[in-house]
C-alpha cells in the first residue's frame, strides 16, 4: 500500500508521545514493504511551531518525508486569551472555534493545496492526534483524493467536545483507537466506530532489563523502591505521588524509596529517600524497570501509557491512577496491576505488594502475559493492515472503483 | 414675523434637534423662533413646543423650516396647508430595508417619509441639505438649486466640559490600544461590523486591543441582539455603553486611538468631525456622506470592505505612529471648517440664499 | 499610558516623508488581500461571524418585549393626563376666539365629564398594565407561549390607546388623498392577480397530471406483484426486532408492508397516490393517505424502530430529500433504522432500461451524496447493498484465451461491464 501519513511534528529528536508513535508505525510499515512517506512541518517544539527542520522533501532512516513550512511561530500572547475563550464556560460560536484551532495551530498555508495535488498518489492518508490543525483542517480536504484515518489520541478534556472538530470527525474514513476506553469515549461524542478500529500499539517485548545494573549506578544496594518513569510536569501526576511517598516515608508507613527518572521539567523539592537520576538512554530506562520492586503511573491523563507495558514486559507489578479510566481499564484486564484513588488505597496497595514477593510477581508474570498476548508488534501490525484495507475497501466500494 | 422650526421627533442627543436648537438660539435674534415637534422627550419639555400649539394666525411672511428625517401621519398635509412658506432642511431618511425585516413598523414608517418627501418638496420653496449626498437625493426628486450646508454643531461642548472623572480613571487603567465606536445602535450603523473586526484584530495582531461602543440603544431588539453577538464571541474586549454623557463622551474620544465608522448610511456623521476635534484618527466606510465628511483627512475604505478590511486598515493605523500622527494632524486642520461659528453662519447664510429667492420684507438683510 | 497621538506631540514630530493616505489605503487593501490568500481569514469564517450575529437579531428575548412595553408605558403615563385647559379655544375665525370661549364655559360641564371618565379609564388601566408587566420581569414567573401572545396582543393594545390619544389632539383631514393612493394600490393589485394566475398556469404545467390510470402503467413498467415478494423477503427478517414500529413511505400496494406482517412486525404505510391507498383497503394491513414529509412530521420524536423508502428518493427535490433525512432522524428512536432503496446512477445500463420508463422520476441520487447527507445528519453504521445486477447474457463476454489480444479485449469487456453493467439498484442502512 501507498501509505501518507500527516502529523504535525516529525523526526527523531521529537519526544511527544504521538509523534514518537507515529514515526515509529510509519518506520515498521515501510519494513513491511509498504511505500510510506510523511507529510508534516519543519517544527522542532509544540509550544510555537517554528520551523526548525529544512522545508522540502528529505529521506529519514528510509521514509520519505515532506516538511511545509509553518506561516508564522504561534505568539502566545495572542493565543491563551483564545484559548481561554473557546475552552472555558460556555460553547464560543463557530468562528471563534474556528480562528482558535487556526491559532492553536500549526498554521500551515500549503498543507491544503499538498493535499489536493498530491493526495490522490496514495492508498491511505493517515493522521495522528485529532486535536491539532493539521488534522482539524487536514482530514476533510484529503478525504475528497483518498481514504483518510484518524488516530485520535483522544482524552476526556475540554477540547474534544468542540464541534468545530465534527466536519473533520464525518470526514474521517474510519479512526485506529489504542485502548478500548479510548474507543468507548469517540463512539459516546459521535457515534460511529466499528469494532475493527481497536488495534492498540506495538511494544517491544524482547527487551531484557539489567536491573542489577541499574542499581549499582544509583547506589541503591537491595532496597526495596518504587520507580516512576517519564516527564516531571503537573499534568503527569508526578506530584501526587512525591506527596503521597514522602508522606508515608516521613511518618514511618514504608521503608521503600522513590525513584524517579525523567527529565526535571518542574523540580520537586529534595528529600533523603528519594532518587532523581534525570535524563537516561533507553537501555538505562529498560534497566530501572527491571530493577524496581513496584511501577507506579499515577498520571491522570494517559491514553495508553507505554511505559506502564514496559513495566509489564519486565515483568513489574503495577500500582496506577484510579481516576484515569484508562490506566485503571488496562490493570483490571492484564491484572497485573492495582489502582488508587487516594492516598488510603495507595497506602494499602504498596503495603501489600512490598510484604508479598509471590504476589508481586504473580501480578508482574500476568501483566507481561496481556502484553505479549495483546501488543506484539507483529499482531498489532498485522490487525492495523486489516484496518487500512477495510477503510480502502470501504471509500472504493461507495465510488464503484475496482 | 416669525420664523419656526418643525421636527418629527425631538430628544436628548439627536444630531437633527440639536441642529434646530441652535439655529434656534441664532434666529430668535431677529425673529419669533420657536421649535416645534409631534414628539417630545419630556427632557426637552420646556425648549420645544408640541405641534398642537403650533399658532394658527400665520401667513406668506412667516417661514416654517421642517426638518425631514422620517416620516409622520399627518404631516404632509399640515405643511401643504399651512399658509407659510415652507423650507425644507433634509437630514436624510434612512433606506427603509434596513428595517424590513425585523422592525416593520418601523420600516413602514421610514417608507412613508420618502413618500411624502415628495410630497414636502412640492410645498417647499427651497431646500437645504446637510451635504450633497443629501442634496443628490432631493435632486432625484426633481428640486432644483438645493443649498448644502453642514449642520450646525456644537464641538466646543465637549472640549469645555470636564471629562467624566471615574470614566477617566478607568479608561487611563486600559493597557492596550483603545477603539471607539459613536451612534445609535440601529442597523445602518452595523455596529456588529465593529465587533467582528474586533474579534479579528485581536486574534491575529493586537490581543490587548479594547473596543468600546458608545450610543443610544434606540432599538431594544438591535440592542440585544448586539449584546448577545458579543456575548456569543466570548470577547472579553468589548464593551457595549449604550447611552453616555457628553462628559463621558468627552474622556471616550480623549483616550481613544481610533475612532471606527462602520456604517452603511450616513447623512453626514457627526462624530467623524467630534473626532477630527479632539485629536483621533478616523477608519471609516465610504458610505452615504462620510467620503464628504471626511474629506482626506480619514482613512476611507471602498464600500466593499468587510470586517476583514476593517481589521487590516485599524491595525495599520495603530502601528504605525508617523501615520497617526498625519491623520490626527489633518483631522485637527479639518475640524477647523467645522467650528460652532462656522456651521451656524453657513446654515444661515444658506437659509438667505433660499429666502431671497423670494424677497418679501427684509428678511434676508436681517440674516447675512 | 496610551499611544494615542496628543494634539501637542504633533508640533513637535518631524516627519521625514510626507504621509500620502491613500497610498496607505492601497498598501492596507494589498495587505488584506495577502491575508485572506494565505489564510488568516479562510473562507466562510466572516460569513460565520455575520451569520451568528443574524441568529441573535432573529431569537427575540422575551425580556425585550417587556423593555419595549415599559418604554411604551412610560410614554403613554406622561401623555394621558387629559385636562379640559389644554384644549384649544382660539380660533382664526374674527370674532372666534370669544364665541370659541363662550361655548366651552357653557359645555364646560360635559366636558369636564368626558374627561373625568377618561382619565378614571386610563388610571385605571395603567396600573393594570404595569402590574402585568412587573409580573413578566418577575424571573420566577414561566413565559408560556400564550402569555407571549397575551404580551403581544397587550402591546398593540397599548399602542392603540396611545394612536387614539394622539388623535384627539388633531382634527380628521380630507380622505381625498387616502382615496387616491387606495385606488392606485387596487390598480397594483390587478396587475399582481394577473401574475399570480400565470404563476399558477406554468405550476400546473410543470406537474404531472394523466388521463390514464396511472396504476396500468406501472403494472407494465414492473414486474407482477409474486417477484417482488422474493427480492424483499431478506430485508423484512433484517427488521424483526427494531426498537419501535416500522413505516414504509410510498408503499404503493403494500407488498413490502405484507411481508412485514407475516413476520409480526408491527408497521403502517404512507402513500399519496389515493387510488392505491383504495386498492390496499381491506387487505389486513394499514396504508394511510398522505404526504411522506408532513406523516412524518407528525410523528413522536424518538418512536419509531425503522423507515423504509423503497424507490421513493429519485422522486424528489433535492432540499425535499434533505428534508427527509433530518426529519427521518429524529423519529427513529436510538438504534432505528433509515432503509433507502432507490435506483443505481453508476449503472449506465440503468438509464436505457428502467430510470426514464418512469415519467415522475425525478433525479438519480448518487450513493456518494447520499452517504455524506446521512453522515452530516448524525446517522452511523451507513451499510450499502448492490442489488439487481443485470443477467449474465446482457453483459459483454470476457474471452479466456492467452494471446495478448484476447487479453486486451478482455481487459477492455471488463473495463465496460463495470461501466455499463453495474447493480441496477443499491439499498443504504444508517442507523441512528
Amino acid at each position: 500500500m501507498r501509505i501518507l501519513y500527516c502529523v504535525q511534528r516529525y523526526g527523531e529528536s521529537i519526544a511527544g508521545g504521538a509523534e514518537a508513535a507515529c514515526r515509529s508505525v510509519a518506520e515498521r510499515m515501510s519494513a513491511r514493504g509498504h511505500n510510506v512517506e510523511v507529510l508534516t512541518t519543519c517544527a522542532q517544539s509544540y509550544n510555537d511551531w517554528a520551523d526548525h527542520f529544512a522545508p522540502g522533501t528529505s529521506s529519514e532512516n528510509g521514509i520519505t518525508v515532506h516538511r511545509l513550512r509553518v506561516r508564522a511561530p504561534r505568539i502566545s500572547e495572542r493565543f491563551v486569551p483564545l484559548h481561554q475563550r473557546v475552552t472555558v464556560g460556555e460553547a464560543a460560536a463557530p468562528a471563534v472555534q474556528m480562528d482558535w484551532l487556526r491559532t492553536l495551530g500549526p498554521d500551515v498555508p500549503e498543507l491544503a493545496p499538498w493535499l489536493e495535488e498530491h493526495g490522490a498518489d496514495f492508498d491511505v492518508i493517515i493522521f495522528y492526534t485529532y486535536l491539532y490543525a493539521t488534522s482539524g483542517f487536514g482530514v476533510k480536504v484529503a478525504s475528497v483524493r483518498a481514504p483518510t484515518l484518524l488516530h485520535p489520541a483522544a482524552h476526556d478534556e475540554p477540547a474534544f467536545w468542540l464541534e468545530v472538530y465534527r466536519p473533520m470527525l464525518n470526514a474521517a474514513e474510519g479512526f485506529s483507537f489504542q485502548t478500548i476506553e479510548e474507543m468507548e469515549l469517540m463512539r459516546s461524542r459521535y457515534g460511529r466506530v466499528r469494532e475493527d478500529e481497536l488495534v492498540g500499539l506495538g511494544v517491544d517485548t524482547e527487551i531484557l532489563g539489567d536491573g542489577g545494573r541499574f542499581r549499582r549506578q544509583f547506589g541503591l544496594g537491595e532496597d526495596p523502591f518504587v520507580l516512576f518513569l517519564g516527564r516531571i510536569d503537573p499534568g503527569k501526576g508526578p506530584d501526587e505521588l512525591y506527596q503521597f511517598m514522602t508522606t508515608l516515608m516521613d511518618h514511618g508507613r514504608t521503608t521503600a524509596k522513590l525513584v524517579v527518572v525523567g527529565e526535571p521539567i518542574v523540580s520537586l523539592p529534595e528529600h533523603p529517600r528519594v532518587v532523581f537520576t534525570g535524563f537516561v538512554d533507553e537501555q538505562t530506562k529498560h534497566d530501572a524497570l527491571a530493577a524496581a520492586t513496584v511501577f507506579a503511573q499515577p498520571s491522570y491523563f494517559e491514553s495508553f501509557s507505554l511505559s506502564l507495558c514496559e513495566a509489564w514486559v519486565q515483568s513489574r507489578p503495577a500500582l496506577v491512577q484510579a481516576r484515569c479510566d484508562v490506566l485503571r481499564g488496562q490493570a483490571e484486564r492484564s491484572k497485573g496491576g492495582i489502582s488508587y484513588t487516594g492516598l488510603a488505597e495507595f497506602d494499602a496497595a504498596l503495603s501489600r505488594l512490598l510484604a508479598d514477593p509471590q504476589l508481586r510477581d504473580q501480578l508482574g508474570a500476568a501483566g507481561r502475559e496481556y502484553v505479549r498476548a495483546n501488543y506484539q508488534w507483529d499482531e498489532v501490525l498485522a490487525r492495523y493492515e486489516r484496518l487500512l484495507e477495510r477503510v480502502i475497501v470501504d471509500w472504493c466500494s461507495r465510488r464503484m472503483l475496482p | 414675523m416669525r420664523i419656526s422650526q418643525l421636527l418629527i421627533g425631538a430628544s436628548p442627543g439627536d444630531a437633527v434637534t440639536e441642529a434646530a436648537l441652535r439655529l434656534s438660539d441664532a434666529l430668535s435674534l431677529i425673529a419669533e423662533s420657536e421649535v416645534y415637534a409631534v414628539h417630545i422627550h419630556p427632557a426637552l419639555e420646556g425648549r420645544v413646543t408640541r405641534l398642537a400649539k403650533f399658532p394658527l394666525d400665520g401667513s406668506a411672511d412667516d417661514v416654517l423650516i421642517l426638518h425631514v428625517s422620517i416620516g409622520e401621519p399627518g404631516i404632509a398635509d399640515f405643511v401643504a396647508n399651512c399658509p407659510e412658506r415652507v423650507i425644507l432642511s433634509y437630514h436624510n431618511i434612512t433606506p427603509s430595508s434596513f428595517f424590513e425585516e425585523f422592525d416593520p413598523a418601523f420600516a413602514a414608517r421610514l417608507r412613508a417619509g420618502r413618500w411624502e418627501l415628495k410630497a414636502f418638496a412640492d410645498s417647499a420653496m427651497g431646500a437645504i441639505a446637510d451635504s450633497e449626498f443629501n442634496a443628490a437625493e432631493l435632486k432625484a426628486l426633481g428640486l432644483t438649486d438645493i443649498e448644502v450646508a453642514p449642520p450646525p454643531l456644537n464641538l466646543q461642548r465637549l472640549h469645555d466640559i470636564e471629562p467624566d472623572a471615574h470614566f477617566t480613571d478607568e479608561l487611563a487603567a486600559v493597557e492596550g490600544p483603545l477603539l471607539l465606536t459613536v451612534g445609535q445602535i440601529l442597523p445602518h450603523k452595523r455596529p456588529e461590523l465593529a465587533v467582528d473586526a474586533h474579534h479579528l484584530l485581536n486574534v491575529n495582531y493586537l490581543p490587548k486591543a479594547r473596543l468600546f461602543i458608545a450610543g443610544v440603544f434606540t432599538n431594544p431588539l438591535y440592542s440585544s441582539a448586539l449584546v448577545r453577538h458579543v456575548e456569543s464571541l466570548k470577547l472579553s474586549t468589548v464593551r457595549v455603553l449604550g447611552a453616555v454623557t457628553d462628559a463621558q463622551l468627552s474622556a471616550l474620544y480623549r483616550r481613544a486611538d481610533v475612532l471606527l465608522v462602520p456604517s452603511e448610511h450616513e447623512g453626514f456623521c457627526v462624530p467623524i468631525i467630534e473626532a477630527f476635534s479632539l485629536g483621533v484618527p478616523v477608519v471609516a466606510r465610504g458610505f452615504g456622506a462620510i467620503p464628504e465628511t471626511a474629506g482626506a483627512a480619514a482613512l476611507v475604505l471602498p464600500c466593499s470592505a468587510t470586517a476583514a478590511d476593517l481589521c487590516e486598515a485599524v491595525n495599520r493605523v495603530l502601528s504605525d505612529k508617523a501615520i497617526s500622527l498625519e491623520m490626527t494632524r489633518l483631522g485637527l486642520e479639518r475640524a477647523r471648517l467645522f467650528t460652532a461659528e462656522e456651521t451656524l453662519h453657513g446654515s444661515l447664510a444658506a437659509l438667505a440664499r433660499v429666502l431671497q429667492r423670494e424677497p418679501v420684507l427684509a428678511i434676508s438683510d436681517h440674516l447675512t | 499610558m496610551s499611544g494615542k497621538a496628543r494634539p501637542d506631540d504633533v508640533v513637535s514630530v518631524t516627519v521625514t516623508e510626507p504621509i500620502d493616505l491613500h497610498q496607505v489605503l492601497e498598501e492596507v487593501r494589498v495587505a488584506a488581500a495577502n491575508a485572506r490568500a494565505t489564510g488568516v481569514y479562510p473562507a466562510g469564517l466572516e460569513e460565520s461571524l455575520q451569520s451568528d450575529f443574524a441568529r441573535q437579531l432573529h431569537r427575540p428575548d422575551p425580556r425585550d418585549r417587556i423593555l419595549h412595553l415599559r418604554k411604551e408605558l412610560e410614554r403613554l403615563n406622561s401623555a394621558a393626563h387629559l385636562k379640559q385647559t389644554s384644549a384649544p379655544t382660539t380660533s382664526s375665525l374674527p370674532g372666534g376666539s370669544a364665541a370659541h370661549k363662550a361655548v366651552a364655559k357653557v359645555v364646560g360641564r360635559q366636558i369636564n365629564a368626558l374627561y373625568e371618565q377618561m382619565n378614571e379609564f386610563t388610571g385605571e388601566l395603567l396600573p393594570v398594565i404595569g402590574h402585568v408587566v412587573d409580573g413578566l420581569q418577575d424571573p420566577r414567573s414561566h413565559m408560556h407561549e400564550d402569555l407571549v401572545c397575551e404580551l403581544n396582543s397587550m402591546q398593540d393594545r397599548v399602542a392603540e390607546l396611545q394612536r387614539t390619544l394622539d388623535h384627539l389632539d388633531t382634527s380628521f383631514r380630507d380622505s381625498a388623498s387616502v382615496m387616491a393612493r387606495m385606488l392606485d394600490h387596487l390598480n397594483a393589485f390587478d396587475g399582481l392577480s394577473a401574475r399570480l394566475q400565470r404563476l399558477e398556469e406554468a405550476e400546473r404545467r410543470r406537474g404531472f397530471d394523466p388521463f390514464f390510470d396511472y396504476g396500468d402503467f406501472e403494472d407494465v413498467g414492473r414486474g407482477p406483484t409474486a417477484e417482488m415478494v422474493v427480492e424483499y423477503r431478506e430485508l423484512a427478517d433484517g427488521l424483526v426486532g427494531v426498537p419501535g414500529p416500522v413505516i414504509d413511505i410510498g408503499a404503493g400496494r403494500g407488498e413490502f408492508l405484507q411481508l412485514l406482517a407475516e413476520r409480526d412486525v408491527p408497521s403502517w404505510g404512507i402513500e399519496i397516490d389515493e387510488a392505491l391507498v383504495v386498492k390496499s383497503a381491506g387487505s389486513g394491513i394499514e396504508i394511510r393517505l398522505s404526504d411522506g414529509l408532513e406523516a412524518l412530521r407528525d410523528v413522536p420524536f424518538g418512536s419509531l424502530g425503522a423507515i423504509v423508502m423503497l424507490h421513493v428518493i429519485e422522486h424528489l427535490t433535492p432540499n425535499e430529500l434533505l428534508e427527509l433525512v433530518q426529519l427521518s432522524f429524529d423519529r427513529l428512536a436510538p438504534g432505528g433504522r433509515l432503509v433507502l432503496e432507490t435506483p443505481n446512477p453508476q449503472s449506465l445500463y440503468v438509464f436505457a432500461r428502467a430510470f426514464w420508463l418512469d415519467p415522475t422520476h425525478s433525479k438519480p441520487v448518487h450513493p456518494v451524496y447520499l452517504e455524506f447527507v446521512l453522515r452530516q445528519a448524525g446517522y452511523s453504521h451507513i451499510e450499502f447493498d448492490w442489488t439487481a445486477f443485470p443477467s449474465e447474457d446482457e453483459r459483454l463476454v470476457e474471452p479466456l484465451g492467452d494471446t495478448a489480444l484476447d487479453q486486451v479485449v478482455a481487459e477492455n469487456a471488463r473495463r465496460l461491464n463495470s461501466l455499463v453493467f453495474g447493480a441496477q439498484n443499491y439499498r443504504v442502512t444508517a442507523r441512528r
